[in-house]
């Protein structure tokens, strides 16, 4: 009926008549709940049914109202409230009648499809933001090196730092410069839970009061997912999916596991990654996205010519946009610099031909400025042309 | 189209809604059958309900995304490894949500009569 257990019988009188105190997660009956029994509370999981006769096995252990909201705040998952050194395996039947009744040592005893798996919170909603775990020989708890932990906590709040900026950004609200607070918080994240498999880190979503930006945080963080799926699918898979920009492939570096060192891979999950899926990042990953990021820093290195007209001029965040660039059916959006503001400002509307390069967050960064005379228009025959050919700076 | 007559009184629930779009459910087998898509009723496990839980024991429990029913998937994996979805329109019946306990996505499907609900889910992880 249940999977076997090889264990020598133990007493169950103090299961048969029990006692639901509080049920913790419910789906067509209770499946796991807490019990009090002769004063002490005991945490149930429902491990396996029997669809045909009705009988029902739980794994039991003992537990206290601490743990209990641990559990309901998502800094203990059910697998970590029930890994302890040995617990109770019972058997109920239909009319919950004590049927069967071992000690385990351990969940290790229990197989796969019967317990919870490690990182799962209790509930959906205390799922982490993102969960980050550095896997390696040796690591395991009380060997963990403190730059392994190091890179645990900081890798992931600096990849959705990025992942941030390109969002907000690609709405035409520069993040550049020193992050304001509200922004620091949104990647700032609490760290949810810790655990040694091979070393762990959960970040939970900031709490409502921590975050302040005015567009929704909640879509922010839809978008980021979204933009870290397009690099999750090139890495596994560049001929079917376009490069990233170059700052996705800074994301993707920061998650990487480190070329050298006692981490060997890295997993990521949790509501930034789609689908509940787990993404393994190898060393080889790392060296794709480092190769990918070198030959486009290369492509940006090189000084390019643009002629256009200024179409719009943001004195805010120090940008415009050159409209009317010859050769190119779109816009390019640039970056100057305030000795370069009043030149750019009086040149407003009018064309001009700027020298500059690409920088690292897609806008062609200039750095000198000829207006144009009405007369000298621009030469059809020498074109502007973008790294890598690109038709268009977004 | 009508509910089958073993439904009690009263049931679907009022705040029951003609079926517009997706559910989710888990399945213990690659393929949906109808020993999948019972109910609590049709296990015979409705005699010991009260107030709402005798009519959502004659539905079936499912989740309105996929998030959920992978969460369940993952934290009591004996209920089923394979994530199936059921493409819904008022032809198939009428669906409530109805959290029970500490399960906020939970909702209940009523079906018409005629449908056979074990031909509405298609399996989308785990075939």
């Amino acid at each position: 009926m249940f999977w076997q257990i090889n264990s020598p019988p133990a007493g169950s009188d103090q299961f048969a008549t029990r006692q639901i105190e509080e049920v913790l997660y419910e789906y067509d009956g209770p499946r796991i709940f807490t019990c009090r029994i002769g004063g002490l509370l005991q945490l149930w999981y429902e491990c396996a049914e029997d669809l045909a006769s009705g009988a029902k096995r739980y794994l039991i252990v003992p537990t206290d109202v601490r743990t209990i909201e641990k559990l309901k705040t998502g800094y203990k998952t059910v697998h970590d409230a029930l890994s302890q050194a040995w617990l109770w395996a019972v058997d109920f039947d239909s009319s919950e009648e004590v049927i069967g009744c071992w000690v385990l040592q351990g969940l290790v005893e229990v197989p796969q499809g019967s317990k919870p798996l490690p990182h799962v919170p209790l509930w959906p909603e205390l799922e982490p933001l993102i969960s980050y775990r550095l896997i390696g020989s040796g690591l395991s708890e009380g060997t963990v090196p403190a730059s392994v932990v190091a890179r645990a906590m900081e890798r992931p709040t600096a990849a959705l730092k990025r992942l941030l900026e390109l969002v907000l950004n690609s709405g035409g609200t520069s993040q550049g410069g020193r992050p304001d607070e509200a922004f620091r918080k949104a990647y700032d994240l609490p760290a949810q839970r810790m655990a040694f498999n091979s070393f762990e880190v959960a970040f939970a979503l900031p709490s409502a009061e921590q975050l302040q930006l005015n567009d929704g945080s909640e879509s922010l963080y839809q978008s980021s997912a979204q933009l870290l799926l397009e690099g999750i699918q090139w890495l596994s898979d560049p001929e079917a999916h376009p490069e990233p920009s170059v700052q996705l492939l800074e994301v993707l570096k920061e998650l990487a596991p480190p070329a050298h060192g006692s981490v060997l891979a890295a997993e990521i999950r949790g509501r930034l990654v789609p689908n509940q899926s787990v993404v393994r990042l190898s060393r080889e990953d790392r060296s794709a996205v480092s190769r990918a990021i070198n030959a486009r820093k290369e492509a940006l290195r090189r000084l390019e010519q643009v002629i256009g007209r200024i179409g719009e001029f943001d004195s805010d965040h120090f940008t415009l946009t050159l409209r009317e660039v010859a050769s190119l059916t779109g816009e390019v959006r640039c970056a100057f610099t305030e000795e370069q503001y009043d030149d750019l400002f009086e040149a407003f509307n009018k064309r001009v031909q700027v020298v500059g390069r690409m920088n690292s967050r897609n806008l062609f960064e200039i750095i000198a400025i000829e207006p144009l005379a009405d007369a000298l228009t621009v030469n059809p025959t020498a074109p502007a042309q973008l790294p890598n050919g690109d038709s268009s700076a977004e | 189209m009508g509910f089958p007559t073993t439904f009690p009184p009263d049931c679907p629930l009022q705040t029951a809604i003609d079926c517009d779009g997706d559910v989710y459910m888990l399945f213990k087998e690659a393929v949906a059958t109808p020993e999948q898509c019972q109910s609590q009723a049709e296990r015979g496990r409705a005699a010991s309900a009260s107030g709402d839980g005798i009519c959502t024991r004659h539905g079936l429990s499912v989740f309105p995304d996929l998030r959920s029913c992978q969460h369940q998937r993952d934290l009591i994996p004996h209920l089923g490894k394979h994530v199936g979805v059921a493409r819904l329109t008022n032809k198939h019946g009428k669906v409530a949500q109805t959290p029970s306990g500490r399960n906020p996505k939970h909702m209940t499907l009523w079906t018409y009569e005629e449908v056979a609900r074990h031909t509405l889910f298609s399996i989308v992880e785990g075939a």
